[in-house]
């Protein structure tokens, strides 16, 4: 048994170049891997701190500007005595925002003792005393957002009160960060503003094997803290923090795509391996040397190559993430890393198993391609019967099987139908080489397969990810105006407003809960001009009817056009459906209408929020000035916000963008590896050509059109499967998942760029090892001949 | 059909394998001559040399002793090439004009059909005219009816016998076999070798002919023995 091992060992030593681009495609599919399970928890734990926590580890939120700290202990109380079970635990958030230096601000206080990401090492970009950061911040000083541009020592106005810089943070957004008195002081409050619960469940285990998946998942379910308390799922609570979810879920399975065809790699790897050796897999036979052992040793064979690849991977992955997310450490976790181990001698292991199957016991037979396409059918059969997430990803994976079952082999074998007729037109060595070609195909489809999977994957993620912007661009301009919002308790004088210099327009909303043809729904009223109803994506003014969102829609089974009844405290009304919008993940339904229409039937409206659009783009004046008149409302700016939200989507994209390159580079591999085998059995061709009086010059040419149809028909192939993989990601996926339906639309430069990438991936793929053995042509006199 | 004649001279040749820093000679001081219509049977145990010599005159390498010459005479006009002189690129057309080349294992272009492989040194030359011909002497070898099959559908002796009619296709006053007959049974061997010597005389082409086969050697004009 060693001598066979060292036998293997030598194999694969004589064999460096197939050896070294199995490892290294491994290793490509790990990288991804490792690199996208990083990259997600890094900007998880952005998420976290831009939004609502600057304390990780916490699910849900109980918000309320009128939160006292009598509800806050009360609600403690309860939670101590056992009679919320759910809950493990339970802390104060006062938030709010304030005028810092004149720049408006998230103001952040927490208590210090559960503050942990405070206390960790290397927290401060600056800190100027003993590096105790705890103690920093007991006192009256504040530690800033590195975005807001104050220094460590500054003494700084922060609403009304002068407060010392103690430190700069890593953290992005206007944010400062301070004890809980402090930052109370700050906003001029008495109450905590929010309290911060964590579900005992806590985050499921899956959520961190597989960041962002748990957006996927009914996670979201409130608990009920008594006392009227209502703590929501973060998730519900804010959705844009969902939606990046939505995205790093995407991102996940982007990456794990990577080894899926890294898998398909070892596979073609192997498989030409295994074939080149049957001779000796006959003299070990003859010497008794059972089939059993002989799968064993090639098993083994991948589970090295994958466990060589999948350790260069997960340093590679480590390194790649820090590259894209700009960290200054080396981040490496135990699940990381367990990821890419696993993942990567699971692809060894299970793409040599699958090719030792077919090359010794399925050999010549085309039983496994049936059995793949009719697996590919049920599902196919049991995804259109449900409408579960995973029956959507299940339409995905069988479509991946198809084309790689039947189409890419139909395809081959069409081809090769074809180009057995007459060719008149062409000269005999064209004629030769597209047959030659349509032969290949036959020969190579797991790597062209794998590579048209690969271009399809690119093109599905590529054109999702540009709807996916559009769609953000249009939340973004639905929830974030460029504008300043006014939260406030009571009414704001729109008109005063509105006289005031540098306001274009201003306008007030409120808020209500009223049944919709006898079920609840939110009632969102606002003046219903064009201007408004465009943020819903809906072109004219409202007039007697009402917008309807998406969640509404699909819960209550209710279309454009319909007649509903909107029933509140004071009255009833009929109103007609103008237009169903999509509410971005948020799971209750919604009507948006005016006042005019519906305020009379309504009661206990509250008037929250009112927005104030600008001409210029410097607005502290007029912050001051709406500061002065209401000191209790909290004025933001949207525009910082809408920024540094667009900046950290885009950052998101781009990380989207560079594992489809990953995913590609893995499929060129994969075709190398196919390729160089092939060249092997071409010699003889290619040798009688070169006896012929053929220059190599020319026949190189003649192999690279070989290598050039090969990534065409690939890649042509691969445009129907990226749309049917884009189309179920926009509409069954997404919807299913998080609740909105992304609008589908083709962006050509998403579906032309992988596809032209796809092409010269083929022909770089096959210049090596053609140019190799067109090279040996001219070798010495003893080897030239046959 | 281009009636063309040609003298080989092969003198002194010689050439030797590297294996590191070691070197050994493969073959030395090898000479012959022969006149157009004229058979050369190369003969020698394995490895002896045989087929590096029809390399070497088929112009896959530079010996590095001695030289190759071939005097062609087509249409009036004389042509000295010196084979061992050629570049790269002058070899190629050397190849593509003057020689014919059959190998032991047949080997057909498997994506062409058998008219196609016997058409393509034709194509390549750019002769138009006469491809008829060509084909006409698929009938003699008795393969003129498979003109529409694939190689993979033929028996060995029928593949050889189309790849004898591909190497005289474009009239070549050269033509180097090696081992024609090393991959067939008696009696296809016998008819092979009959097809062979007949096209050479007629065509007025050299033929030289890497062998073990004794009978071969002795049907030869001359024999070049190599040990």
């Amino acid at each position: 048994m060693l001598s066979l091992i060292l036998g293997q060992l030598r194999y694969l030593a004589r064999t460096p170049g197939a050896t070294a681009a199995s490892v290294a495609a491994t290793a490509l599919g790990t990288m991804s891997v490792v690199a996208v399970h990083l990259l997600s928890e890094d900007i998880k734990a952005g998420l976290d701190s831009a939004g609502a926590l600057p304390i990780p580890g916490y699910t849900h939120v109980v918000r309320g500007t009128d939160l006292t700290w009598d509800a806050y202990f009360d609600a403690r109380d309860r939670w101590r005595e056992g009679h919320v079970p759910r809950v493990e635990a339970m802390t104060p958030l006062v938030e709010g925002q304030a005028l810092v230096n004149g720049r408006s601000s998230r103001v952040l206080g927490f208590d210090m003792l559960v503050a942990g990401r405070f206390i960790a090492p290397g927290a401060f970009i600056e800190d100027p005393s003993t590096g105790d950061s705890t103690r920093m911040l007991l006192g009256d000083g504040v530690v800033a957002a590195g975005s807001l541009g104050l220094a460590a020592g500054e003494t700084v106005r922060a609403g009304e009160v002068a407060v010392d810089v103690v430190a700069v943070s890593a953290d992005a957004g206007n944010v400062v960060f301070a004890d809980m008195p402090t930052a109370l002081r700050i906003l001029g409050r008495t109450g905590p503003g929010a309290i911060l619960v964590r579900d005992r469940g806590g985050e499921p285990a899956i959520e961190r094997w597989f960041p962002g998946s748990s957006a996927a998942f009914d996670i979201g379910t409130a608990i009920e803290l008594g006392q009227g308390l209502t703590a929501q799922a973060l998730d519900e609570a804010e959705p844009t923090r969902r939606f990046a979810l939505a995205i790093l879920f995407n991102l996940g399975a982007l990456g794990a795509l990577s080894l899926f065809v890294a898998a398909f790699l070892i596979y073609q790897a192997s498989y030409s391996n295994i074939s080149r050796r049957q001779r000796e897999r006959e003299r070990l036979a003859a010497i008794g040397v059972g089939p059993g052992t002989l799968g064993l040793l090639y098993v083994a064979e991948g589970a090295l190559i994958g466990f060589a690849g999948a350790a260069a991977g997960t340093l590679l992955g480590a390194l790649l993430a820090g590259y894209l997310a700009s960290m200054d450490s080396f981040a490496m976790n135990s699940i990381a890393v367990a990821k890419g181990v696993l993942g990567g001698v699971g692809a060894g292991v299970v793409g040599a198993f699958l090719a030792t199957r077919r090359a010794t016991v399925m050999r010549q037979s085309a039983g496994p391609r049936w059995v793949v396409a009719a697996l590919a059918a049920t599902l196919l059969a049991a995804a259109a019967m449900s409408d579960t997430l995973a029956a959507a990803f299940a339409l995905i994976v069988a479509s991946c099987m198809l084309q790689f079952a039947v189409l890419m082999p139909g395809v081959a074998a069409v081809l090769r139908r074809a180009f057995t007729a007459r060719m008149g037109r062409l000269n005999l060595l064209a004629r030769a080489n597209v047959r030659r070609f349509a032969l290949l195909l036959g020969e190579v489809d797991i790597a062209a397969s794998a590579l048209s999977i690969a271009i399809a994957a690119a093109i599905g993620m590529g054109v999702q990810i540009e709807n996916f912007r559009a769609d953000f661009y249009s939340m973004l301009d639905q929830r974030l105006w460029r504008a300043l919002y006014i939260e406030s308790e009571r009414p704001v004088d729109v008109d005063w407003l509105e006289s005031l210099p540098g306001v274009t327009d201003a306008r007030s909303y409120g808020r209500a809960e009223a049944l919709l043809n006898g079920r609840p729904v939110a009632v969102t009223l606002g003046t219903g001009d064009v201007l408004e109803s465009r943020r819903y994506g809906y072109g004219a003014a409202l007039e007697g009817d009402v917008l309807l969102s998406e969640a509404g829609a699909l819960e209550y089974g209710l279309e454009v056009g319909e007649g509903i009844e909107v029933e509140g405290a004071r009255g009833a009304r009929r109103a007609t459906i103008a237009h169903v919008f999509s509410d971005y993940g948020a799971p209750s339904p919604r009507i948006v209408g005016t006042f005019t229409d519906l305020a009379q039937i309504l009661d206990g409206i509250a008037f929250e929020r009112t927005s104030v659009l600008t001409a210029g783009e410097d607005t502290a004046a007029l912050q001051r000035a709406i500061g002065e008149r209401y000191p209790d409302a909290h004025v933001r700016d949207q525009s910082e916000l809408r920024a540094l939200a667009e900046k950290a989507f885009d950052r998101t994209f781009e990380v989207a963008e560079s594992l489809n390159l990953i995913a590609l580079i893995v499929a060129i591999a994969g075709l190398y590896n196919a390729l160089s085998a092939l060249v092997l059995r071409a010699r003889d061709d290619h040798r009688l050509l070169y006896a012929a009086g053929v220059s190599r010059v020319s026949i190189t040419a003649l192999a690279v059109q070989q290598n050039l149809l090969i990534g065409a028909v690939a890649a042509a192939a691969a445009v129907p499967l990226g749309l049917v993989i884009a189309y179920v990601l926009c509409a069954e996926v997404n919807p299913r998942a998080f609740g909105w339906s992304i609008s589908f639309g083709i962006d050509v430069a998403a579906v032309l760029t992988p596809t032209l990438l796809g092409i010269v991936a083929a022909l770089l793929a096959g210049l090596v090892p053609t140019w190799r053995g067109i090279k040996a042509l001219g070798g010495a006199p003893e080897h030239a001949l046959l | 059909m281009r009636r063309t004649t040609a003298v080989l001279t092969v003198e002194g040749v010689g050439v030797r394998r590297r294996d590191g820093d070691a070197s050994r000679w493969i073959l030395r001081d090898i000479g012959f001559a022969a006149e157009a219509g004229e058979v050369v049977a190369v003969c020698g145990p394995s490895g002896s040399g045989k087929s590096t010599l029809l390399n070497l005159v088929g112009g896959f390498g530079i010996p590095e002793e001695g030289s190759i010459r071939l005097d062609v005479e087509a249409g009036g006009k004389r042509e000295a090439l010196r084979v061992h002189e050629l570049a790269e690129a002058e070899r190629v057309r050397y190849r593509r004009r003057h020689v014919g080349f059959i190998f032991q294992f047949f080997n057909l272009l498997p994506t062409l059909t058998v008219e196609e492989n016997v058409l393509l040194p034709r194509r390549l030359n750019k002769l138009g005219s006469g491809s008829e011909r060509a084909l006409e002497r698929l009938a003699p070898l008795g393969v003129g009816d498979l003109r529409e099959r694939f190689p993979d559908s033929l028996s060995g002796g029928e593949q050889q016998r189309v790849a004898i009619a591909r190497a005289l296709a474009h009239a070549p006053p050269l033509v180097l076999a090696d081992e024609p007959t090393g991959n067939l049974d008696a009696a296809n061997a016998d008819r092979v070798v009959e097809c062979l010597w007949d096209h050479v005389r007629h065509a007025r082409a050299v033929l030289v002919i890497a062998t073990h086969n004794e009978r071969i050697a002795e049907r030869a004009d001359r024999v070049v023995a190599l040990r």
